[in-house]
């Protein structure tokens, strides 16, 4: 990425004002991918002075700022204590401590990344996202959202439950990106399943929700079939890393280990 | 022995470590001007115009170089010993382009963004062609990739460029159709192996400069600065005495860096603009357009006996040189020539086929260097003899492979690029290293098929390999030691250190022969006006053939000190004896320090300075050997394969490093594993390569392999220096081979193409459970 | 020896940012869009080396206040106002794990060693009695092609006193 002006704001309405004035202009996360885009332009706002990197226990929710790096998602011993340590062990699995170090969870929701291994646990959560101007929208919503506020993204709200959560991937070597990646929640009234990597963004298999939601017993021949209905309900596509048919064939696979853990 | 065999810390280790400015980025002039090149975006094409107006026109733009304005001197990059075996077929820039990343033009700048602005700027009409992107429909194919009038030849290697054939080679050993006749077993498979990238951590870097007697100055991150410079010489038309190479410390080269890459543009542009340059690839570059390792397909047909005793192999193989022919003949016969020997018990052999040029990224040396895609097939072949005959696979091999004493007829026919030399192998533990790894990787009890319904199954599998030691009576390498007043040496070599700690291997040769200490020696490699000749580090060929130039210079050196000191003694040289410290009378009645004595030679008495010289040049090419054995864990479910043990028994006659050589064994291994399992190539139908960076192209991480299990055979090369043999290589060899046949242990199915990657296993997996 | 101060540019307007290198508090002009590993280099610290282009290999690893990042996936901009370390400012504790690095063997081509460090100086700091698998997976991010790292983990398990 090539641009002109680096400006680290001193306010919100600061960074809202010229990223809407200035229509060549971008914010910035940790920068890690934001970098790799070929294109050039105008001015890059940098929100680091406006405290945005916390992770903070309130009475119903966790919030995490969008300047929070996915390194101290993974040290965070309270979102350890949470979900099973769903976001800590998801996070954990990212390329390098040096790239964790710098890669924001701004960023990464922002980005939309079809590659995330943040989106797909997180989707599972009940995760709202707060924007400066146009204020809150469920994860799900803003992933289906098929242009973007150009707003400024300030944090991520997850409710506080019961919610018992696994992330599972598969990689061709342990720094790769994911071929595909899933993840299942369990609490006391349902299950929740999310597909990323497919290698379009993450999304929730609703269908396959619904069979085991629905379901009176839970034992292998309900989770099998959730795991084929899965396979069918969503869609899959080929890059580089991996074909549609071999993703598809992970995608049960994954969803029955992810099952056999939750249910442990 | 005392220095030789002893864990020496690299003398340039702590430098490196620390940080210290030592690579070529790091001492290249600092107010150098940029370099960039602009790339080919089509694989093949004729550049029907070209425009630089506009991007000479940019503040800041020193030069611009593109076809119209280079010598038209066709050369070969290969950098091999002169006349090379690799087909000249490459201009510095030419009118076509024959890859995605082919050379287009090249600017220098101010800066790398003016260069890269300027880049841009040029305007390229290009001619599509046709490319050729499959090697396996190269060959006749009717888009021809070499039509240049001058491409040739050096001596006949089979060069056909008409029919897209960049060489040919085939050679037999007594009658295979008959005694295939009498074979009561046949295996007869294809295999195939992908272009497996270097991935060294340097990126390719070269910065050239003028001095103040106008003299081009190069600093490369190179494997052969003497052929560097006879490379420059011939493409620019420069006397080689107006060129002086420097090799500073290399960050890696494995074969990637033994080629001329940006040295002849920055050198041209050094030239052109009076000015220093300099040129960084990117990681981008390295991958598109550096050179990877050769593709193949081998048609393997093996016959046995119902005993099992092999009696006939038969390979026909095709071979991949993409765009230009580097390499093309030598890697091809090496496929040969360092696997067939393994089992010299045969009573016939054919070997055979073509290298065929595509428009894919140009294959060039590689660790292995052939040896290791023909261990593939063959060591996977006999795996699968070992099963038709419900054979241990141990057993077989034991039964087959080449023993110490023994020859075979292969190395007096196959050299690299033409016929060999008649070698009896002298030292060959391969029993031994056999035996040691069976025990080392509890292959009895893993063996043993389990039969558990578990989605993680375990297996094991092995193959065994050979290399060589340099290149006989081609491989050249020489040294000079000279005495400073104190008693220390400077140990002056052309061998090329790129990380592999050859400096510190050779001082320890030099100080063992002198009876000095290794701190004693202060090692300088390499640099054209400075060093005495080297071919460079290729070929696995430092630790033997420059280890013996080495110990030349060594026992000239000490002659020197005890005629000297006898001279300084008043008595005759024969009556002397130097011990490393003292030149001592025999009697003992009269001694003088080295110390002494070398001060006393600057200042005072009989002054002189003494230096001594050494060359050799291999009279054979004793092979290292090595068995491997690959414990998996195969995940059914995924088809993910994971390395749980990897266990390696080596032959490579005296470690003169035992450290050093542990670490080479270890590194040639993963890369081995990497190259089996991770390291994807994949291009779109248009040539252009997908996987051309570290988030498409993953080389393992320290997570992959659970552990790497190393051991050295006792073993002595009476032809090699200290009994040591080469050590460079081998350790790449055998990872293809055990890990498939670790994993047929495993699941019953047998991968015959690189890699195997998850998916590829899965597939497989899946369509035998279909079956 | 190596400090060079001004760059010209033909492109972008140049930006004047503090940044603390080495316990140095410094004036550096910058390009908007220069990484962090470019300025750190112009800068003298030609420890800091690109190995990759994509924020994959480690090799550019320095300290930003502590903690390690990648300098060729961080603008300099960024990093205004913050403490950078690089290896040339830590050489006695470099030189503490480099002995056992080199006492291995296990440096090879050393293009990646200051890095290596750099990483394994952070997680001595960062957590306290490390198992293997805590090395071995805060060290992930750190390729190396030529040693195969089992001499790494020989040299760091020593270093740290891990069984």
């Amino acid at each position: 990425m090539k641009f002109n002006n680096y400006i680290k704001v001193k306010s919100l309405k600061e960074a809202y004002d010229i990223l809407n004035e200035n229509k060549s202009s971008s914010v910035i996360g940790g920068g890690m991918y934001f970098r790799l885009n070929n294109n050039s332009i105008d001015t890059v706002i940098d929100l680091s002075n406006l405290n945005m990197d916390y992770i903070k226990e309130e009475q119903a929710v966790i919030e995490i700022g969008a300047y929070t790096t996915l390194r101290e998602l993974e040290r965070s011993t309270l979102l350890k204590s949470y979900f099973n340590g769903l976001l800590s062990k998801a996070s954990a699995e990212i390329v390098g401590v040096q790239l964790r170090n710098i890669a924001t969870m701004g960023g990464t929701v922002y980005g939309r990344y079809g590659f995330s291994d943040i989106l797909t646990p997180l989707l599972v959560l009940n995760t709202s996202i707060e924007f400066y101007k146009n204020g809150r929208y469920t994860l799900n919503e803003f992933l289906k959202m098929k242009e973007k506020p150009r707003d400024i993204l300030t944090k991520i709200i997850i409710e506080k439950n019961d919610d018992k959560g696994v992330f599972k991937s598969i990689r061709l070597t342990n720094s790769d990106f994911s071929m595909l990646n899933a993840a299942v929640v369990k609490n006391k009234k349902e299950f929740k399943i999310a597909i990323g990597a497919r290698p379009m963004v993450c999304c929730r298999a609703e269908k396959s929700e619904n069979i085991i939601n629905n379901s009176e017993k839970i034992d292998g021949k309900i989770i099998e079939k959730v795991c084929t209905a899965a396979e069918s309900e969503l869609t899959f596509g080929n890059d580089v890393k991996a074909s549609f048919e071999y993703r598809k064939e992970l995608c049960g696979v994954l969803v029955r280990r992810c099952f056999q853990e939750v249910l442990n | 022995m005392k220095e030789v065999n002893k864990k020496i810390p690299k003398l340039d280790g702590m430098g490196l470590v620390t940080g210290k400015p030592a690579y070529t980025n790091d001492i290249a002039p600092k107010d150098s001007l940029i370099v960039k090149v602009l790339r080919s975006p089509h694989a093949f094409a004729k550049i029907k115009k070209i425009d630089t107006l506009e991007a000479e026109k940019l503040n800041g733009v020193e030069y611009i170089l593109t076809y119209k304005n280079v010598p038209r001197n066709i050369l070969t990059r290969a950098g091999q010993g002169y006349p090379e075996p690799s087909p000249y077929d490459k201009y510095i820039l030419d009118d076509y382009v024959r890859y995605v990343g082919d050379e287009v033009a090249a600017v220098a700048a101010i800066d790398e963004k003016t260069a890269e602005q300027a880049l841009k700027l040029i305007k390229v009409d290009y001619d599509i062609l046709e490319p050729v992107l499959d090697f396996e429909k190269a060959c006749g194919n009717k888009s021809i990739i070499h039509r240049e009038n001058e491409a040739h030849e050096m001596f006949p290697i089979g060069f056909d460029p008409e029919k897209n054939i960049a060489a040919e080679y085939h050679m037999n050993v007594g009658d295979v159709d008959e005694i295939f006749k009498k074979c009561d077993i046949i295996i007869d498979e294809n295999f195939y192996t992908h272009a497996q990238a270097h991935a060294a951590s340097e990126p390719h870097t070269s910065a050239a400069y003028l001095d103040f007697q106008e003299r081009l100055i190069v600093i490369s991150s190179t494997q052969t600065p003497f052929h560097v410079r006879r490379i420059i010489g011939h493409a620019l038309g420069i006397p080689l005495s107006k060129i002086r190479v420097i090799k500073p410390r290399v960050g890696g080269g494995y074969g990637g860096k033994q080629a001329v890459h940006g040295e002849l543009i920055v050198s041209l542009m050094s030239l052109r603009t009076k000015k220093p340059c300099k040129l960084v690839y990117t990681r981008k570059e390295v991958f598109e357009s550096t050179y990877s390792r050769h593709p193949m397909r081998f048609h393997v047909k093996l016959g046995s006996d119902k005993e099992g005793n092999i009696k006939c192999i038969d390979v026909d193989l095709l071979s991949d040189t993409g765009a230009y022919g580097e390499h093309a003949l030598t890697v091809f016969m090496v496929a040969g020539s360092k696997t067939l020997p393994l089992y010299n018990k045969t009573e016939a052999v054919r070997f055979g086929g073509k290298v065929v040029y595509t428009n894919n990224t140009p294959a060039g040396a590689y660790r292995g260097y052939g040896a290791i895609q023909g261990n593939f097939a063959l060591e996977s072949a006999v795996d699968m003899l070992a099963e038709k005959l419900n054979m241990d696979p141990i057993e077989l091999r034991n039964k087959n492979l080449i023993k110490e004493g023994e020859t075979s007829p292969i190395f007096e026919i196959m050299g690299e690029g033409s016929s060999g030399v008649p070698m009896i192998v002298e030292s060959c533990k391969l029993d031994y290293c056999i035996k040691r790894a069976e025990r080392l990787s509890n292959w009895k009890n893993l063996r043993k098929q389990n039969n558990n319904s578990s989605n993680m199954v375990r297996g094991i599998g092995m193959a065994v390999a050979m290399q060589g030691s340099g290149i006989p009576c081609i491989d050249m390498a020489s040294a000079v030691l000279k005495l400073n007043d104190s008693g220390f040496f400077n140990l002056i070599i052309g061998a090329t250190d790129l990380g592999t700690g050859s400096d510190t291997v050779l001082a320890q040769i030099a100080a063992e022969t002198l009876g000095v200490d290794t701190e004693k020696i202060v090692v300088y490699s390499s640099d054209t006006d400075l060093t005495p000749f080297d071919t460079g580090a290729y070929a696995s060929s430092t630790t033997y053939i420059s280890g013996h130039a080495v110990k030349n210079a060594a026992k000239n050196m000490k002659k020197l000190i005890e005629e000297e000191g006898a001279l300084y003694l008043n008595v005759n040289a024969e009556e002397v004896y130097f011990d490393g410290k003292y030149i001592t009378l025999k009697d003992n009645s009269k001694k003088v320090s080295l110390e002494e004595l070398s001060t006393k030679l600057y200042y005072n008495k009989n002054q002189k300075q003494l230096v001594s010289s050494g060359s050799y040049c291999g009279k054979k090419s004793p092979p290292p050997f090595m068995c491997g054995i690959a414990e998996v864990v195969v995940d059914k479910e995924t088809g993910k394969v994971y390395v749980e043990n990897y266990t390696g028994v080596v032959d490579c006659g005296t470690t003169i490093n035992p450290n050093l050589a542990k670490i080479q064994v270890e590194g040639g291994l993963l890369q081995g594993i990497g190259m089996t399992l991770y390291e994807q190539v994949k291009s779109d139908e248009k040539g252009r390569l997908l996987t051309n960076n570290y988030l498409t192209y993953k080389i393992p991480t320290r997570t992959e392999v659970k552990k790497i299990n190393v051991e050295f055979a006792d073993s002595y090369e009476p032809s090699g220096p200290y009994g040591a043999k080469s050590v460079g290589e081998i350790g790449i060899d055998t990872p293809p081979a055990a890990i498939a046949n670790a994993i047929y242990n495993a699941v019953g199915v047998r991968v015959k193409s690189l890699p195997i990657t998850p998916e590829k296993l899965y597939m497989a997996m899946k369509a035998k459970t279909e079956k | 020896m190596w400090s060079t101060g001004k760059k010209v540019f033909s492109g972008g307007v140049e930006l004047k940012i503090e940044l603390k290198i080495n316990g140095v508090d410094r004036d550096i002009d910058i390009s908007p869009d220069e990484m962090l590993l470019d300025v750190l280099r112009r800068y003298g610290c030609l420890s800091v080396k690109r190995g990759c282009d994509t924020g994959s290999c480690g090799i550019c690893t320095v300290h930003l206040d502590g903690k390690p990042i990648l300098s060729c996936s961080y603008y300099a901009a960024k990093a205004e106002g913050h403490e950078i370390t690089t290896i040339e400012g830590v050489q006695k504790e470099a030189e503490e794990v480099g002995t056992y690095l080199v006492n291995e063997g296990t440096e090879q081509c050393g293009y990646c060693s200051p890095s290596l460090i750099m990483t394994v100086l952070a997680l001595k700091k960062e957590i306290e009695n490390p198992t293997e698998e805590d090395i071995n997976h805060y060290l992930k991010g750190n390729l190396c092609r030529c040693s195969g790292y089992e001499g790494h983990l020989r040299a760091i398990k020593k270093y740290l006193g891990v069984n």
